[in-house]
């Protein structure tokens, strides 16, 4: 059998039975796959379904709409047209139906009582099993189907995805022939290529290949093996071709070797005997001409080896061949003959020598001069030696130089003293040549003739002379000089060359015309030849002269600040806190001389009440924890005056630190400690102008609606008066309503007064009778602890005055009195007196002129005022009274009313001992004008009266309060319904009594538009309040009358009553 | 030789790696540490802008600038007043150029734009809602080459149309539906009606009969134009099915749906906003004041790093926000369909 059959036939039936095997899994895999795909698709699309229902349930659920019809239909109905939109194979269908088995909903066509009957029972057994297969399979009719199912729970909704089982099993079927089919062919056809390639492939090249070895091994030469692939056949082929060509040439390499190496061996057998004949002739003619040389050599070596000088013989390679005794010594050498044949100089001699030397006898060998040189070497232990070296040429028999001779002499000694020698006059030459000063020799000859024998070059830097010049002539030094010194210049030279003392000054000249100064110092010295010699030097002290010019200035500079400056400047101890020194600003703030600022003690000058802080800071200061400080403090004059300073002190930074000084500047600040006391001052009154302005603010927006709500109850009051019998109790208890009623009004009025919302009334008034008047109301207010001693003589003193505030003044001091003495009781004084004050009394009083005046006095036996706090008893809020007892206004009301009349308060209180408040008012000659008005008739009328206003509770009591004087009353509540009134018969009316705060018009706009209907018709304007109409203002718009409100019916009456008189 | 040529190339590499890893790490940390100068001018204190104001500062913090530290932030609040605005805004130019100035609303971009008008200041305004009308601008949708850009406030009306026509669609056969539209003459509002009429002309569903009333500063002209709107619903309410609220400050004002139901029996169909929604419209559809206010600052952010405001397209806003009231609609037999219902969200009140 042949080897591919062979190998077929192993491979054959493995191959088929992989097929096989895989073919069979492919058909199981597939047939699962399709299962799993079937489901996943059907549970995919029933999923994503229920999720559409789900949302739309949650729409409903979350917006409370799940039970409202309309929508859940409408969005049951959109459920059921998306399961109409989904996208289905053919075969496959959703079913919809609910709890009771009713088909809701079927994507397909079908017949609904097939479906109910197979699905419905399905469907409620899902609704009412908590576990359900949500996968299975399900018979309808013929056909079968695999179905998915979900239970939507909200609706009881179960929904069912079903498929075809017959469209399932048609895909298995289909997929397993055409596995099988596959499979037979791909058997088929893998055995034939497996034949082939084993037949083409492996089995032929195999056969080409043995036939080679063989022929390789017969010795053959093979070129080629008919094998062209590129596999592992194809490359045993060419390594066999490689291997037989190789064979073949090593062969013909091997002939051709052998036979050059048997000539080589023959030829260099004859040259060997030649050269070995040559050889021993020569050594023959050395050994006689060696015997010659040595005889002559020792004659010259016993010469040369006693001779002091050391002598050197070099060949032409500068090789030492030998050296004399002297030379061995000299260097200290042990061992010469180590250094012979080796090259001179010796390798320990310094570079420099060994430089010359080598330089030198290279010369000799190329000009065959004889060269002497001088140059240091050290010996083989480093000490210095200096040689005088004679380098001489020895020629040969031919004149040519044959080797050369070294002789050399030790002069160490003499360059050791020539060495000293130069370094001490180099030292000095530095010395002299470097110093910054001018080092000269300054010589006076025996014939008086000056001259310097030596200058150093500092001259020309410091001076701007050459000193050679100066060398050369005396007379250009001596130009330099300033030439109002050139004289002395001279007379110092000659006392000094006289006296031989040295000589020593300071000598100003001249360069480029500026001024310098040079110091000179020098010792002169009497020479043998009578002349004498001064050695010194010149130091320029050009700028420490200016220095010192420059400080003097600046201290001049600083002295004239010290003495000028506009601030106080003293130099203080800082352990004592003395004046050390003070500049006359000092002395003139603290009211002293400087004499006397220097011998007092700081702490007698200082306000006692700023000794303590100037102690506790200076204390702070010397502790080093503050490094300053600037205090506001008090100097006392010797006058008892005193001023305010701003103090600032800071220690001094001097060298010396046992001697510490501190650095004090005062300023007077006396004008801005008193500009600032005035600004608070302002500020102060500025804020009482404000709170005077809210409290203005504040009374005129209550005063409309209290002046409406108290013309109410006054109103009815009065009218009550009318009904009630004087005999009935009632009667006294309304009339207490009528008297409290204008008190409150009064009230009223008076805090407009203080707000300067109304004009005071001021008229002549007998005080006496007046405070009577208010004393009347005192009892029953004060309680009964409190004794209430009257003082008041009965005499007719006038005054001008608003009885109303004077009232209030009087109410005002004794409440405050008896609230002082509430807890205790005591007395409570009211006095009072006719006084003349003299220009001195008055003075006693601000704002209060000589004449007569009247003083009331009203005195407590409290506890006093604390002296600390009577300063403030009269600043508006200010109170001791606990929150809520009082408004700190009260007696701020007093004082202004007080001064409003001309008149002047003060106080007198001892703590303990009570308080007493005394009033002064200034008397007048001038009669009251009017009395009280009492026990007066009401007048009373017929005609017809319109009155006007918002609040209807008044319109009522105006109107019976009119009616029972006789008049016919018509009222209006808004000024509208007045107008049109008036419009339809305007000669109706007589009068019209009109509110001015009312809605959507005043009472001003209201009389205009009257007025443009009936020019004469008279109106009463009457308000609470208003800060748009005043008397004078409605007397300047024509209205005949201005009421204030409560209404009082005799006031009213009477103003009507005149008015219409009038007319 | 090779090996080190190529070290020295990776090295190089490597360096310039980490200068684009730095320099992309600086960029990307936001802010730099110059102090930036930043100016918002605010129509009028109604709701919107005060939404807006609020969510374009939390964003620019969001982004990193501190208020005190790396940026200068005034607020000129116009109060309804643009003189005022422009006057505030001039005294604030005498201490230095801003680097950009924002802008809530028409009025406040008006002055600013007065103001800035060929300068190289950058404006950058929103809540407007006809920049076209308003003159900020000459076209919507395309780069302005100016110095002004901005985002349009409007919900497109064919848009509105559509919704209503769902809505309000089912209430009747009757067509076409009247819509009564009650407006300042304040510029979004007369741009807002110009709009919506031009669009209903090619329709026979819908027509409004709309009545207009001087505009008046807000705060204190409001009571003024509300005694004017109520004229206006005493002449128009016998001609119309339904309100639909005007833009602009009067469609804001909190009392203006509480009067249109007060003083007719005629429901509200499309309100201005969540609040009159709240109150009884059946609609809203606005842009997202949240949306809208951050995307501001973060182009203002983007102009501060050197953005060029005459490059940015001025567009629509791109998120909107729809408010339903149940009860409207269930009273009116309206079935709100369930993808509205969806896009409302948390905005369906009862």
């Amino acid at each position: 059998m042949k080897l591919q059959t062979k190998i077929a036939l192993s491979i054959i039936p493995l191959v088929l039975s992989g097929i096989f095997m895989l073919g069979i899994w492919s058909i199981e895999k597939a047939r699962e796959n399709i299962h799993k795909a079937n489901f996943l698709y059907m549970n995919t699309i029933i999923d994503s379904y229920l999720i559409d229902i789900n949302k739309i349930n949650n729409l409903l659920v979350k917006n409370g709409l799940d039970k409202v019809d309309s929508f859940v239909s409408e969005y049951k109905q959109k459920v059921l047209n998306e399961g109409a939109s989904i996208q289905i194979a053919d075969t496959s269908r959703i079913l919809i139906i609910n709890k009771s088995g009713e088909l809701i909903f079927c994507s397909r066509k079908h017949n609904k009582n097939e479906i109910e009957s197979v699905w419905g029972p399905l469907a409620q057994k899902i609704v009412t099993s908590s576990e359900f297969e949500s996968e299975s399979h399900a018979k309808e009719g013929d056909a079968k189907y695999v179905y998915v199912a979900r239970h939507f729970k909200p609706w009881d909704w179960v929904v069912f995805f079903s498929m075809s089982d017959q469209d399932v099993h048609h895909a298995e079927k289909q997929i397993r022939n055409a596995t099988i089919g596959i499979a037979s062919f791909c058997s088929l056809l893998s055995i034939l290529l497996i034949m082939i390639v084993f037949k083409k492939f492996i089995v032929g090249p195999i056969r080409i290949i043995a036939k080679a070895a063989s022929a390789i091994t017969d010795g053959q030469d093979i070129k080629k093996i008919a094998i062209m692939s590129k596999d592992e056949l194809g490359g045993l082929a060419r390594d066999m071709e490689f291997m037989s060509n190789a064979i073949q040439e090593n062969q013909a390499e091997i002939k051709k070797s052998n036979i050059n190496l048997e000539n080589r061996i023959e030829k260099a057998t004859l040259k060997l005997k030649k050269t070995n004949k040559e050889l021993n002739q020569e050594i023959e003619e050395r050994k006689q001409a060696e015997t010659k040389l040595m005889d002559s050599e020792k004659k010259s070596l016993a010469w040369l080896e006693s001779s002091p000088v050391c002598t050197k013989m070099l060949d032409l390679d500068f090789n030492l061949q030998y050296m004399s005794a002297a030379g061995i010594k000299g260097l200290n050498i042990d061992d010469i003959t180590q250094f012979y044949g080796k090259p001179y100089p010796f390798d320990f001699y310094p570079e420099q020598y060994k430089n010359l030397m080598n330089k030198n006898l290279k010369k000799i060998k190329e000009t065959g001069e004889i060269i002497e040189q001088e140059g240091s070497v050290v010996d083989i232990n480093g000490n210095e030696l200096w040689f005088h070296s004679t380098l001489v040429p020895v020629n040969d028999d031919k004149d040519q130089i044959d080797y050369i001779i070294v002789v050399s002499n030790d002069i160490t000694g003499r360059k050791q003293a020539e060495v000293a020698l130069k370094q001490s006059e180099s030292k000095y030459r530095r010395l002299s040549e470097n110093s910054p000063a001018v080092v000269y020799q300054f010589r006076m000859a025996s014939d008086g003739a000056f001259s310097f024998p030596y200058i150093n070059a500092a001259v020309n830097s410091i001076m701007g002379l050459a000193a050679e010049d100066i060398l050369q002539d005396f007379s250009k030094f001596l130009g330099m000089v300033h030439p109002e010194e050139q004289e002395m210049f001279l007379e110092d030279i000659l006392k000094s060359a006289k006296s031989l003392e040295p000589y020593h000054e300071i000598i100003r000249y001249l360069r480029n015309g500026e001024e310098r100064w040079i110091e000179a110092q020098s010792t002169p010295e009497k020479m043998e030849d009578g002349s004498i010699l001064w050695d010194g030097f010149l130091v320029d002290i050009t700028e420490k002269k200016s220095t010192e010019k420059a400080l003097l200035k600046s201290e001049e500079q600083f002295r004239t600040m010290f003495e000028q400056a506009p601030l106080g400047i003293a130099l203080i101890d800082s352990l004592t806190g003395h004046i050390l020194k003070a500049n006359p600003m000092y002395a003139k703030i603290a009211g002293r001389t400087r004499e006397e600022m220097a011998a007092i003690d700081w702490m007698k000058i200082t306000h006692p009440d700023d000794v303590q802080a100037d102690l506790d800071n200076m204390a702070l200061l010397n502790a080093g924890e503050i490094k300053g400080f600037t205090i506001n403090k008090r100097y006392i004059h010797p006058d008892g005056s005193h001023v305010w300073i701003t103090m600032t002190i800071a220690p001094l930074e001097v060298e010396d630190k046992a001697y510490p000084h501190h650095l004090c500047m005062v300023k007077d600040i006396t004008s801005i400690m008193k500009a600032e006391k005035d600004r608070t001052l302002l500020e102060k009154q500025l804020q009482q102008s404000q709170k005077m302005e809210s409290i203005g603010t504040l009374a005129g927006g209550i005063a409309h609606d209290f002046n409406n709500i108290m013309a109410i109850i006054l109103g009815n009051t009065e009218l009550a008066l009318d009904d009630v019998p004087k005999w009935n109790s009632a009667y006294s208890s309304l009339e207490e309503i009528k008297t409290a009623s204008f008190r409150a009004k009064n009230i009223v009025k008076q805090l407009l007064s203080f707000s300067r919302k109304t004009d005071q009334e001021m008229q002549p008034i007998q005080i006496a009778l007046v405070i009577k008047d208010a004393l009347k109301f005192l009892r029953s207010t004060i309680p009964t602890t409190i004794n209430i001693h009257r003082d008041i003589p009965a005499f007719d003193e006038t005054i001008l005055a608003d009885p109303t505030q004077i009232n209030q003044i009087i109410m005002n001091l004794c409440i405050n009195a008896s609230q002082a003495m509430d807890q205790t009781g005591g007395d409570l004084t009211i006095a009072m007196e006719k006084l003349s004050l003299d220009n001195n009394y008055a003075r006693d009083y601000s704002g209060l002129k000589s004449g007569d005046h009247v003083k009331i006095m009203i005195s407590d036996t409290g506890p006093g005022i604390d002296p600390e706090i009577i300063d403030q008893i009269f600043d508006p809020y200010f109170t001791t009274k606990e929150v809520g007892k009082g408004s700190g206004m009260g007696l701020a009301v007093v004082q202004g009313i007080v001064k409003s009349h001309g008149g002047a308060i003060a106080v007198d209180s001892k703590k303990g001992k009570g308080t007493k408040f005394s009033i002064l008012f200034p008397l007048i000659t001038k009669k009251p004008m009017v009395e009280a008005q009492t026990n007066k008739d009401i007048p009373r009328g017929n005609e017809t009266i319109l009155f006007v206003d918002d609040e209807i509770s008044i319109t009522k009591m105006v109107k019976r309060m009119f009616e029972r004087l006789g008049y016919k009353v018509e009222t209006s509540t808004t000024p509208q319904d007045a107008l049109e009134r008036f419009s339809l018969n305007p000669d109706h009316f007589d009068l019209v009594i009109t509110d001015m705060t009312m809605p959507q018009m005043t009472g001003v706009k209201l009389s205009e538009k009257l007025m443009d209907i009936r020019e004469d018709i008279p109106i009463i304007i009457c308000t609470g309040y208003s800060n748009l109409v005043d008397e004078k203002k409605a007397k300047e718009l024509g209205l005949a009358a201005y009421i204030m409100k409560p209404i009082n019916m005799l006031e009213t009456s009477q103003a009507i009553r005149k008015i219409l008189d009038k007319n | 030789m090779e090996s080190i040529k190529t070290y020295r190339n990776n090295k190089k590499l490597f360096v310039i790696f980490l200068f684009v890893i730095f320099f992309l790490f600086w960029f990307s940390s936001g802010v730099s540490g110059e102090l930036k100068r930043v100016v918002v001018i605010v129509t009028m204190p109604v709701a919107t802008c005060e939404a807006h104001l609020k969510w374009f500062v939390t964003q620019l913090n969001d982004l990193g600038y501190k208020n005190g530290s790396n940026m200068d932030l005034t607020i000129i609040r116009a109060n309804g007043n643009r003189k005022y605005a422009e006057d505030e805004l001039k005294k604030y130019l005498k201490d230095g150029k801003p680097d950009v100035v924002a802008t809530i609303a028409t009025l406040a971009s008006q002055a600013a734009l007065k103001v800035l008008k060929g300068s190289d200041v950058p404006i950058f305004f929103f809540q407007v809602s006809d920049p076209v009308g308003a003159s900020l601008i000459e076209k919507i949708g395309v780069p302005t080459g100016t110095n002004v850009t901005g985002r349009v406030f409007n919900v497109p009306g064919e848009i509105r149309l559509n919704l209503a026509s769902r809505l309000i669609g089912q209430t009747t056969s009757k067509r076409p539906i009247r819509f009564g539209y009650i407006h300042s003459t304040y510029p979004s509002a007369m741009g807002d009606i110009k709009e919506l009429k031009e669009i209903v002309k090619k329709r026979t569903d819908f027509i409004f009969e709309s009545y207009q009333v001087m505009y008046e500063k807000v705060p204190d002209g409001v009571p003024q134009m509300l005694a004017n709107v109520k004229k206006g619903i005493q002449a128009i309410s016998g001609k119309v099915d339904f309100w639909w609220q005007p833009q602009g400050p009067l469609g804001e004002i909190n009392d203006y749906t509480q009067l249109l139901l007060k003083y007719s029996k005629i429901q509200v169909a499309i309100g201005n906003n969540q609040a009159c929604v709240k109150k009884g419209a059946l609609l809203h559809i606005t842009p997202d004041l949240e949306a809208s206010g951050r995307e501001a600052a973060i182009f203002v952010d983007a102009i501060l790093k050197g953005a060029d405001p005459g490059e940015i397209r001025v567009t629509p806003p791109g998120k909107f926000q729809i408010g339903i009231n149940l009860t409207t609609a269930l009273k009116l037999n309206i079935v709100v369909p369930p993808d509205m219902l969806d896009l409302a969200g948390d905005h369906v009140y009862r």
